[in-house]
């Protein structure tokens, strides 16, 4: 498997690479988020550790889900006026395929990134409750949320750049019986589909 | 697992301050918990800052108390996991609901209330059970193939392999009441809207919020599955409260079934009774005439044969039409006491009128009595002058009859405990 190690360019912590091609690491220690450039490791945003709210997944905890091992590798934290969820980035052993977990007060939705969406979506201009024609770019979604977020912070390692405090508006949606989620991040909109699971659907170890 | 980051087990995660309006000691179980309600003044308090300022002012408990057995810290066992109740949410809904009768159909305006509890279990994870009137509910997010909010045409479906069905109910819930812990900002008021169809027994529903402008903030679609009253006790079943009233109510069901068997027992022995004369052991014929001028005449030897209940049965025969025959008897043991008395007014009267001939009369008169012995005894009969001596007088005496009224006694004492233990039930 492939492993990487750094040192926290803030607390001098070592810090370890899980998968080839993350872009931001993590200090589990002093909580500073670093983007990985080549080589190095480069500090951005105010260091902040996630406060843990009982949940029964981590950063680095290994687990089978639908027969299929895998590793937790990360997770964001947004924040929005409702609260904040927690989205638990993982891969596969098998063959190195990544997922989401999005853990959101108690509920679980299983995320796989389908697709990026150019074309930029204007929060004001979605309307919740109709059919979204996402800009020609994919199939209509029924809108069941939106709200403007922000990202409060991450731990482990991630596949994009994040910056703690940055803007991340996001809708959810429906589509032919699977859930689906836009992330509008400032660099690009990501697009996942994914559907409730239970937490007793993952076997933990 | 990061070294800074440690998981809290749900012991170490317990919060306990006291309210900070009326000083009573409150705990919040939810990590995740923003606001607390005081279970005893009803102010709602900030959980996440350690001077658990007052929020608002919700109302005390005491004015809306839940409808049965469940109470805010109880626990459940819920598919072999172990839930504790931690919030009650009680909501009005004003809402229109489909009607059908004889062809026509629409919509009434109706009012309901619903409490939908919260619990949580060991793994922060969270089952939501709806309690109305009408009993129990739980209540699961899902995620619709074919999601739609409140179509103009009134039918809905979630599924493509369901057929579209009319919308039940639709319009809109307020909370009035909340109590216990909440992970979102609790406003008597919020309101959401709703609609909602069902299919066999399980109601299908959206749920939609608006914002302050009144557009659409969030919507939400959810499953209802009834579950039966049993079934929720059993799995509150670990609190001695809900174990008494189990007990309580698994003792009123046995009264109501003893009662219900006594009730069907008694009253087919009463229909008996009624219809049975029991077994003919003397009958004879007198003729009144040789009553007359106060005359008294001694029938018998009759035969009893043993101790019990005897039916004597008088019937007037042949009586001449608009007269009245006065009869009495007194039965005799064999050392000419009497030990019971029969004393009858028969008639007969009949004429017409502008609805034709009429009739009234009664000429049969029986009474039940109990003999306390076997042996030979006698009736003597007797006829006031005043009266027509016209007729035959049939005697007959029946042995073996029962005695309806304490049959009829006896139901009504059974139907006591039958509509006590109905009420229970019904409370319950």
């Amino acid at each position: 498997m492939f492993t990487r190690e750094f040192e926290c360019p803030s607390c001098g912590a070592p810090i370890k690479q899980n998968k080839a091609g993350s872009r931001t690491l993590c200090c589990t220690y002093c909580g500073q988020t670093s983007h990985l450039n080549a080589d190095s490791l480069q500090a951005v945003g105010e260091k902040q550790l996630l406060i843990d709210y009982g949940s029964k997944l981590s950063v680095g905890l290994q687990g089978k889900f639908e027969g299929r091992d895998f590793l937790l590798l990360g997770r964001v934290r947004f924040d929005y006026e409702d609260g904040f969820w927690d989205e638990w980035y993982l891969t596969f052993l098998d063959d190195g395929s990544e997922a989401w977990i999005q853990e959101d007060d108690g509920s679980f939705v299983f995320f796989v990134e389908e697709k990026k969406v150019n074309t930029r979506f204007q929060l004001h201009r979605i309307k919740v409750g109709t059919y979204n024609d996402m800009h020609g770019e994919w199939e209509p979604v029924f809108v069941t949320e939106k709200s403007r977020a922000r990202i409060h912070g991450g731990e482990g390692e991630l596949p994009f750049k994040i910056i703690p405090g940055e803007q991340a508006d996001f809708f959810d949606g429906i589509w032919k019986g699977k859930v689906v989620s836009v992330e509008l991040l400032p660099a690009e909109q990501l697009l996942f589909v994914g559907r409730l699971i239970k937490l007793k659907d993952l076997t933990l170890t | 697992m990061s070294a800074a980051i440690k998981t809290q087990d749900r012991l170490a995660s317990v919060k306990q301050f006291n309210c900070t309006n009326c000083g009573a000691a409150l705990e919040v179980l939810n990590p995740r918990a923003r606001e607390i309600s005081c279970q005893y003044c009803g102010s709602l308090l900030d959980v996440t800052s350690e001077e658990h300022q007052i929020l608002r002012a919700l109302v005390p408990p005491k004015k809306h108390p839940p409808m049965s057995f469940i109470r805010l810290g109880q626990t459940a066992v819920i598919d072999g996991q172990q839930h504790q109740v931690i919030a009650r949410t009680r909501w009005r809904m004003k809402y229109k609901e489909y009607w059908y009768e004889e062809g026509e159909s629409g919509y009434s305006d109706e009012v309901w209330v619903y409490d939908e509890w919260l619990l949580m279990n060991q793994d922060f994870t969270y089952f939501y059970l709806v309690e109305d009137r009408e009993g129990f509910h739980q209540v699961e997010e899902i995620i619709p193939e074919t999601p739609s909010l409140l179509p103009k045409d009134r039918r809905m479906r979630f599924y493509n392999n369901q057929r579209k069905q009319i919308v039940r109910e639709y319009g809109q819930a307020s909370v009035i009441f909340f109590e216990g812990e909440s992970n979102y900002r609790i406003q008597l008021g919020d309101t959401i809207k709703f609609a909602m169809f069902q299919e066999r027994r399980i109601k299908y529903q959206a749920e939609w919020r608006l914002d302050k402008q009144g557009e659409i903030k969030e919507v939400e679609f959810f499953k209802e599955v009834p579950l039966s009253r049993r079934k929720v006790q059993e799995a509150f079943s670990s609190n001695a409260e809900v174990q008494t009233l189990m007990q309580r109510e698994a003792d009123w069901k046995f009264v109501f079934r003893v009662a219900q068997f006594t009730f069907i027992a008694l009253l087919l022995m009463a229909m008996y009774s009624m219809l049975s004369d029991g077994t003919p052991i003397f009958s004879q014929e007198v003729q009144a005439a040789t009553l007359a001028n106060d005359n008294t005449q001694v029938v018998g030897p009759i035969e009893i044969p043993e101790k019990g209940l005897y039916c004597l049965k008088i019937t007037a025969l042949g009586m001449p039409a608009n007269t009245e025959m006065n009869v009495g008897a007194y039965i005799l043991n064999q050392d000419s006491v009497a030990v019971n008395t029969l004393v009858q007014n028969f008639y007969y009267y009949t004429g017409t009128d502008s609805d034709g001939t009429w009739t009234e009369s009664d000429n049969v008169v029986s009474k039940v009595f109990r003999l306390s012995g076997g042996g030979t005894y006698y009736l003597q009969l007797y006829l006031d002058s005043q009266y027509t001596n016209m007729g035959t007088l049939r005697i007959e005496l029946n042995k073996g009859v029962w005695l309806t009224r304490y049959f009829i006694i006896g139901l009504v004492i059974c139907l006591i405990p039958l509509m006590v233990s109905w009420l229970k039930k019904g409370s319950a």
